[in-house]
């Protein structure tokens, strides 16, 4: 698996959003959404971050793609350094970085076709002309399950599951390298889901694609995953193949996170250990000393509110960050 | 553009205003072939006669042909309407997309700027303008213009910051479309449909503060008519002859209720969510 | 014993001067005293409709056109044909509702204690000590620690898991006999859900209150549930214990629905999926069963007549044509073995 070529690596990434106030809108603190964070995903694995809302995974995804600038840290693409990368050039690497979003009500211009959504990241980067779009634009229309009767309809005519595949669609024609999915699935129905992460699955497949997917969602990152990043207020917790964490988890949180999916087997309810949390994920903007996660830990100690706990290769590629596992 | 034009004779409401307002407008180009007489063509043997069937609409203080005069007047109302507010509209376009899409600083100095338009009444605003520039038809229609600026350009602000959450800008970001192209592509055609409505509006506006800057003597310049003017001289006199004040009023009625008609309908043709 | 909510055939139809059609068709749910019953369901199966008509929220444009809604607590009344007064007097009082975004569901210019007490002060006769008392009681047993601070905090300043327990608060604060949550948890995070799922089970149970648990998520469900409706496309489609669901569905949507979450946990390569998208109301099937066009199984007589509701066991019903088949060969079968 660590000999798979590496396509991105981020390193000691930090985004902090200023606080303003008072009357001069004058910087009075920071939240800091991502805190210190590096992991690297490597060619055609499936890489998701997972966590609580306001714990930063998305923003580490935007600040990937530099659509949050970072306040500091690398992010290595292919070798290239995309923080060093001037502003206007950037632009022309996005070809080879997708996002895909969550709301597939708000992601796509109401006053355009479908037709058009698909054509414009082509023609943005001038990687065809109108004509050789049109053409591609059908192709891919129907390699996401969808027809050419659908090219001249506006996205309101189509349901949640559809618009996700036009969305699939419109990052997927400029075929890029790796793509960012934040909580793609997380606003459809069940019955829905499962159709978009096949497709999504089938389609990594046939376009070697390598996906971050950023989700909530523990049942379908298990699905979907190679490898998993659990983050807390900023900062990973704990990260290792997918088997490895589901199985054996070893931060208390992604424990207790662990616990807190609702069980869909009967019989597992019966015999399942549950962890309830106690208390709310403290405030970005003040955060506890020490271990993020010290206030609401069920282990916690006195050094946990003393020293940040490192970031430690605690097993063969399973990594965490808890004074547990660093003595 | 066919689909557009079919789907607007569909729609009844909007023919209507469309109608009208292209009666307007044949009346303002044809003027000489239409008037009867000339505007300014004073008969001292009929002031202040009510209508008949050679003077249509009566007559004024002075023995003008009422009806030459509103006929003549569309073209003065009409150009004052339409420049005036072009003017403060593309005005306030181009700031409010700067101020709303780029924000901070540049943001800021707008804004204030513009606020500083906004303590000043309407009509203070346009005196003062045309004081300093001088009395004529092409600056009162720049003075109205100015005076409609702030207006837009805090519409089209409030617009495009509502538009620049969707996620479907971050997404064009992230395809990487520049953001002229992203301005032109994704927020202007979202950003239309209060705009136009915000437009049909002003365009009423312009018409009744050109009549209030006529009135004043600072606007259109006596002799040509205009329907502002038109109804202000005939204030004194609407006792002895309510014809001088009902025709210029009627005209300024339908020419607005007609610009509303088209503006709202405008903004449901142009929405494809409305469209069956 | 009555049942304490008894729906008995409710329509709802959608009325505008444009277009007329039907939403929700022949539903039926009893739910007994203490009970803690769920309906689960995609969006815009309807269920969220059911929960609004019992406390006679519909929008303008929906209408009950037919059913009766009976809440039999010292009387009985329909709730259907109760007057707007009357139905105020039972809102709050004999049934509360707490919604899904906590976000929106508190008004941000009052305080906590404000809100909380409201509805004390529309339902019962107390002094202002009394009910401050209430308040604090009520806040610290929905697990709220520092109960006078938050007593005069406002909204904005609580997290989303402390103002999902000051809803809960505010619906229990009056003893009702019945509470209705509409998707409780969606908003939240899981260890918050839990946290939520756990409280208001506790709360269930020591407060005597029945519980209308309306989710998309079955595991809500099997958390919090001990029966549970299965929703698509405005109708009932399979009604039963939740243990009989779980283990033995038999309709093809709840085993659709089922099969597509369990293959999930089961990192299988390809997941089970129910083909096709959930219809709008304007276009449901009008013939024959809703579900027809997605499902696997559905046969010619799918399309043109709709399945009874049809008891495969005992204490559980489902809406499919297939268990009549069914049902008809082994019948077949056992009176040929018996001639």
């Amino acid at each position: 698996m660590s000999e798979e070529q590496v396509v991105l690596e981020v390193k000691h990434l930090k985004k902090y959003f200023p606080i303003k106030g008072g009357i001069l809108k004058r910087t009075q603190g920071h939240v800091k959404a991502v805190d210190d964070i590096s992991f690297d995903v490597r060619e055609n694995e499936t890489f998701s971050l997972v966590g609580e809302s306001g714990c930063g995974k998305s923003t580490t995804g935007r600040a990937i793609l530099r659509l949050h600038e970072p306040t500091d840290g690398d992010v290595l693409f292919n070798g290239e350094n995309l923080i060093d990368v001037s502003k206007s050039s950037f632009r022309h690497l996005r070809k080879d970085m997708q996002l895909i979003f969550q709301d597939p009500y708000s992601s796509l211009n109401p006053r355009m076709t479908v037709k058009k959504l698909l054509m414009e990241p082509l023609l943005t980067h001038k990687l065809a002309t109108p004509k050789e779009a049109e053409e591609k634009t059908v192709e891919m229309v129907e390699k996401v399950g969808l027809s050419t009767e659908h090219l001249d309809r506006y996205p309101h005519e189509f349901s949640g599951g559809q618009r996700q595949r036009i969305s699939i669609a419109r990052a997927l024609i400029l075929r890029p390298k790796l793509v960012i999915l934040d909580e793609a699935v997380s606003a459809l129905d069940v019955s829905i889901q499962s159709q978009i992460l096949n497709l999504l699955k089938q389609l990594q497949e046939e376009f070697q694609l390598t996906y971050i997917f950023i989700s909530h969602d523990l049942n379908v990152v298990k699905h979907l995953s190679d490898r998993v990043g659990v983050m807390y207020l900023g900062q990973m917790m704990e990260l290792a193949e997918t088997e490895a964490l589901y199985d054996n988890p070893l931060h208390p949180y992604t424990k207790a996170l662990l616990s807190a999916i609702p069980s869909i087997n009967p019989k597992e309810k019966e015999n399942k250990e549950r962890i309830i949390l106690q208390g709310d994920v403290p405030d970005p903007s003040d955060p506890p000393s020490g271990c993020p996660f010290r206030l609401r830990c069920p282990m916690a100690h006195d050094r946990c509110a003393e020293e940040i706990p490192r970031y430690i290769e605690a097993e063969r590629d399973h990594w965490v960050a808890c004074h547990l596992y660093d003595e | 553009m066919k689909d557009f034009t079919q789907r607007l004779i569909e729609d009844k409401v909007g023919l209507i205003g469309f109608i009208g307002i292209f009666i307007v407008v044949l009346l303002a180009i044809f003027a000489p072939l239409i008037a009867p007489y000339e505007p300014d063509e004073m008969f001292t043997n009929h002031v202040m006669e009510g209508p008949s069937s050679q003077f249509l609409f009566g007559t004024d203080e002075f023995g003008r042909d009422i009806f030459s005069r509103i006929v003549y007047g569309a073209q003065v109302s009409l150009q004052v309407g339409l420049i005036a507010v072009s003017i403060g509209a593309i005005g306030g376009l181009i700031f409010g997309l700067i101020s709303g899409y780029f924000q901070g600083k540049l943001d800021q100095v707008i804004m204030r700027i513009m606020d500083v338009f906004f303590a000043f009444p309407d009509i203070l605003l346009a005196l003062t303008i045309v004081a300093v520039l001088g009395p004529s038809l092409t600056n009162t229609m720049i003075a109205i213009g100015i005076v409609f600026m702030p207006v837009f350009t805090r519409l089209v602000r409030s617009a495009v910051m509502t538009v620049k959450e969707n996620e479907y800008i971050t997404n064009a970001q992230a395809i990487g479309v520049r953001p002229s192209m992203i301005i032109i592509k994704h927020i202007i055609p979202n950003i239309m449909a209060p705009f136009i409505v915000q437009i049909t509006l002003a365009l009423s506006g312009a018409i009744l503060t050109e009549a209030a800057l006529s009135f004043l003597g600072l606007g259109v310049q006596p002799p040509d008519p205009s329907w502002g003017m038109m109804l202000n001289d005939a204030r004194a006199y609407m006792e002895f002859g309510p014809w001088t004040i009902l025709f210029p009023a009627a005209a300024i009625v339908f020419t607005i209720f007609c610009f509303n008609l088209l503006g709202d309908s405008l903004r449901d043709l142009l929405d494809p969510k409305l469209k069956q | 014993m009555k049942p304490l909510l008894d729906i008995n055939r409710l329509n709802i139809d959608y009325q505008s001067n444009k277009k007329e059609f039907n939403i929700i068709k022949d539903i039926n749910i009893q739910i007994d005293e203490k009970m803690k019953y769920g309906i689960v369901g995609e969006s815009g199966s309807g269920k969220s409709l059911t929960s609004l008509a019992i406390l006679n929220l519909l929008p303008d444009a929906l209408k009950v056109d037919q059913g009766h809604i009976k809440l039999n607590t010292d009387s009985t009344k329909d709730l259907i044909t109760l007057s707007k007064k009357e139905m105020r007097k039972i809102r709050g009082n004999d049934i509360a509702m707490i919604f899904q975004e906590p976000m929106t569901a508190l008004d941000p210019v009052y305080t906590i204690e404000y809100q909380l007490l409201e509805v004390l002060k529309i339902h019962k006769n107390y002094s202002k000590k009394e009910m401050h008392q209430k308040g604090l009681d009520m806040l610290n047993k929905v697990g709220i620690s520092r109960s006078e601070q938050i007593m005069k905090a406002y909204p904005h300043e609580l997290s989303g898991g402390m103002r999902q327990r000051v809803m809960i608060a505010m619906a229990l604060i009056c003893e009702p006999k019945l509470l209705i949550a509409d998707e409780p948890t969606t908003a939240l995070d899981v260890t918050i859900q839990a946290q939520i799922l756990d409280l208001m089970n506790d709360l269930s149970e020591s407060h005597h209150t029945a519980i209308l648990m309306i989710t998309h998520d079955l595991g809500v469900i099997l958390e919090t549930c001990e029966r549970v409706a299965v929703m698509y496309a405005g109708q009932i489609v399979e009604e039963s214990t939740v243990e009989n669901i779980f283990e033995e569905a038999a309709h093809p949507y709840t085993k659709g629905l089922l099969s597509s979450i369990q293959s999930l946990g089961e990192r299988s390569n390809e997941l089970y999926s129910i083909p096709g998208n959930v219809p709008t109301p304007d276009n449901y099937q009008e013939l024959g069963c809703r579900f027809a066009t997605r499902c696997p199984f559905a046969m010619d007589k799918c399309y043109e007549q709709e399945p009874p509701m049809f008891e495969v066991q005992d204490d559980h019903a489902s809406k499919c044509w297939l268990h009549v088949e069914e049902a008809q060969d082994d019948e077949r079968r056992t009176s040929r073995a018996g001639s």
